[in-house]
């Protein structure tokens, strides 16, 4: 069973200003599978908190069909497993972070010592433990960031949907966030990170989603993604002559000191180059898959898509 | 219903941080306080005026909190997103207004209380007390409670009427629509008397149809009668049915109110 599913999922908001339906997302066919990271990316607008909106059912689809932990979207049960994070965290600033975080426990049925229990080391794992008595709206940035992914944990969530849970963490807490996503992914867990940050994204993503003007562009394994298809094979102990020869093979060829870096273009190109390599005295140092950065992907895509 | 009561219990505290609020209840105070100047005329009628003028003061600033803190609630929630978080946590739609509503409703109980607590004070220090002995005194203007209370549910169904105008509306249409729905309602009786002066049949029907819709804030004044004595000492009958009347309509709209929003997008 998928922790998330989509079909032909479609939302058009009516726009009164230029009388007509503005498409927010267009025929969604997603899947997230149960124990990964997925990462769904977008430019601003690309429909992707209109997509979580809609999984959450905050707002109903025009069209097509979605499930969360396998019932149909709005299912208060589901939602017993589930839990959120917005974007831009909006809580109630009247209260202080440990009234935030007793609240929404009490919204999930939790109630007495268990409750404060689970406050307390929520508040100690985010490390507000010592802000617990402020009032939320005296809170920094990165601190709201921190509630916000204490109350995402509260009912100990099957599926967690992140939006933006990185945005204004210093570089130690954004750390500390990795970290985190990935202990709970071990611990069986599926997160769904929306999330402006590809650093983050590239580092704890299994697979990716990226949305631009409300359709799926580009869907997959990260690391099939990111994948080029050259190959970086660095040699030693070759005869410039017989770099010469190669260079047929390979699609680059440049001397760094003593040793070369060849190119190839595929696996079986390369694995000519290593025989060639071989058979005429050389000494292959290391075969290196090429890979671009998911911030390429993501503007070449986003690009390509107009 | 551990769920509505949490957030009925937030509702209460968010709502009686609003600065507005206490401007309107430290204003109601001090008019009662300035009770104390009526002192040209006879004990029993000073009394009886400060009385009156004590629950005006009451229901008018009842009014204004029921308008003006209930009409922001929902819309608040929409605007700030805070109601993104909280409506994707395992609650129904229904539990979320209907915690609005109780949240609200406990803050307009309490304000209205301490205002009547507040002229009880007055009224038994102006004398009454003295002349009564305390606890006779005490029992004698204790009307002032239940007349407060009965003024509580009228403006109960002002509540509701402005949650439901809340849902699909803005703060400020919300309140304008409140308002009107207050207005025609206090209106009632004379409403009901131009339409049996009317000949226009299309102004008859609007009428007749915004008198059947509209509850009779009219009969609120009956709170008169409760302070004066003029209903028997023990006689709950007219409280009781003034609850009743208030709990039908908030019923009613809090159905309409949930069946709306429960299609509102968030």
């Amino acid at each position: 069973m998928e922790a998330v599913k989509t079909e032909g999922l479609t939302k058009h908001f009516y726009d009164p200003l230029r009388r007509q339906a503005v498409v927010a997302v267009d025929n969604l066919d997603l899947v997230v599978e149960r124990g990964e990271i997925f990462g769904f990316l977008g430019p601003n607008g690309a429909g992707k908190t209109t997509t979580i909106k809609m999984l959450l059912g905050l707002i109903f689809p025009t069209s097509g069909q979605a499930w969360v932990l396998g019932n149909p979207i709005g299912d208060k049960k589901t939602r017993e497993k589930i839990s959120y994070m917005p974007e831009n965290p909006y809580f109630y600033d009247f209260m202080t972070g440990e009234d935030l975080l007793l609240f929404y426990g009490s919204l999930f049925g939790l109630k007495g010592k268990a409750l404060k229990d689970k406050v307390d080391e929520l508040l100690h794992l985010v490390g507000l433990s010592e802000h617990r008595k402020k009032e939320v709206r005296g809170y920094s940035r990165g601190m709201l960031q921190r509630i916000g992914i204490a109350q995402a944990l509260l009912n100990d969530p099957e599926l967690l949907i992140l939006d933006e849970p990185t945005s204004g963490l210093d570089p130690i807490a954004h750390k500390e966030v990795r970290e985190l996503f990935i202990r709970l992914k071990e611990n069986g867990k599926t997160i769904l990170l929306c999330s402006h940050q590809l650093s983050d994204v590239e580092m704890v993503c299994d697979r990716v989603g990226i949305m631009n003007k409300g359709k799926l562009v580009k869907l997959g394994r990260l690391e099939e993604l990111l994948k080029v298809g050259e190959m970086e094979i660095t040699v030693e102990g070759l005869e410039p002559q017989k770099v010469e020869q190669i260079e047929k093979v390979a699609s680059r060829v440049y001397k760094k000191d003593n040793n070369y870096l060849l190119y190839a273009e595929g696996e079986e190109k390369a694995q000519e180059i290593i025989d060639f390599v071989r058979d005429n005295g050389g000494r292959v140092l290391s075969v290196v898959p090429l890979r671009r950065s998911l911030e390429e992907l993501f503007v070449e895509i986003v690009k390509e898509a107009g | 219903m551990s769920v509505i009561w949490s957030i009925a219990r937030g509702t209460f505290k968010e709502s009686m941080q609003k600065k507005i609020m206490w401007v309107f209840f430290g204003i109601a105070l001090l008019i009662i306080g300035l009770s104390f100047i009526f002192s040209y005329f006879s004990p029993s009628e000073e009394l009886t005026l400060i009385k009156s003028i004590g629950l005006g003061i009451i229901y008018l600033f009842g009014v204004l909190i029921a308008l003006i803190i209930t009409a922001g609630l929902i819309p608040t929630e929409i605007e700030r997103r805070t109601i993104h978080t909280v409506l994707s946590k395992p609650i129904e739609r229904w539990q979320f207004v209907l915690g609005k509503f109780l949240g609200v409703a406990l803050v307009l109980f309490m304000n209205m209380m301490l205002m009547a607590i507040a002229l009880l004070i007055v009224v038994m220090s102006k004398g009454s007390a003295r002349a009564e002995g305390f606890f006779k005194a005490l029992v004698t203007n204790s009307r002032i409670l239940e007349a407060t209370l009965l003024l509580f549910f009228y403006l109960l169904i002002l509540c509701a009427f402005a949650i439901l105008f809340s849902i699909f509306s803005t703060t400020n249409i919300s309140i304008t629509l409140s308002a009107f729905v207050f207005i025609i309602g206090s209106l009632s009786d004379y409403v009901a008397d131009i339409i049996k002066l009317s000949h226009n049949p299309l102004t008859s029907l609007v009428l007749k149809v915004l008198h059947l819709i509209v509850p009779n804030f009219g009969n609120a004044s009956i709170y008169n009668s409760v302070i004066h004595g003029y209903i028997p000492a023990g006689e709950a009958r007219y409280v009781l049915m003034a609850i009743a009347y208030s709990l039908a309509y908030c019923l009613v709209l809090m159905l309409l109110s949930t069946w709306i929003f429960a299609g509102k997008e968030v």
